[in-house]
């Protein structure tokens, strides 16, 4: 997370979870950064990334990450075919690196 | 002669049958995902805006992000979307 913080990145994290699951996750986890809930799949079906279906019958979110300038243009993005291969921090952390030379 | 056409018949029967069972190499990935979205917004489009609550309730807005400096600039924004059901 310090990596981010010193690269001026707020991380914004988002599930279909409502926000008292992700308040009590929170908690366990001691997670520092904000998250969002999409309970009625607002941003999920904007980013189109809605999997129908995909956890017991309900509409939850495929993983994916956007990084964005302040501009709000995106500057990179990863979608996964498999959600047990995620991208981890320091793959955000090269690529926002190699944006900025 | 007869005992070859039984084993020729034998071994043709259990070839057949395990063309039949044996299971497709590419459906039953753990983890694997319906194919990826058609529409979902590229780099160098704008990252769609939306308001969602927080883990308190609070109602926010995506591009109020942006806006909040930290440190002095305006931060980039790490957008990640996960499954959740914790």
């Amino acid at each position: 997370m310090k990596e981010f913080e010193a690269r001026n990145i707020r991380v914004v994290a988002i599930s279909v979870d409502p926000p008292a699951t992700t308040k009590d996750h929170i908690r366990k986890q001691g997670f520092t950064y904000t998250f969002l809930s999409d309970e009625k799949l607002v941003a999920l079906k904007k980013y189109d990334i809605v999997h129908a279906a995909g956890f017991e019958g309900a509409d939850i979110s495929r993983p994916a990450e956007f990084l964005m300038d302040p501009s709000g243009t995106i500057r990179w993005l990863n979608m996964t075919d498999n959600y047990n291969k995620r991208p981890k921090a320091q793959d955000v952390i090269k690529a926002f690196d190699d944006l900025k030379k | 002669m007869h005992r070859s056409r039984i084993l020729l018949s034998a071994a043709l029967l259990i070839g057949t049958t395990m063309c039949i069972f044996v299971p497709p190499s590419t459906a039953q990935v753990k983890g694997q995902l319906p194919p990826g979205p058609k529409n979902a917004p590229q780099i160098g489009q704008k990252a769609p805006d939306f308001t969602l609550p927080d883990s308190n309730g609070t109602p926010v807005k995506l591009s109020s992000f942006s806006s909040i400096p930290t440190g002095g600039k305006p931060p980039w924004v790490l957008l990640i979307f996960y499954r959740g059901y914790w």
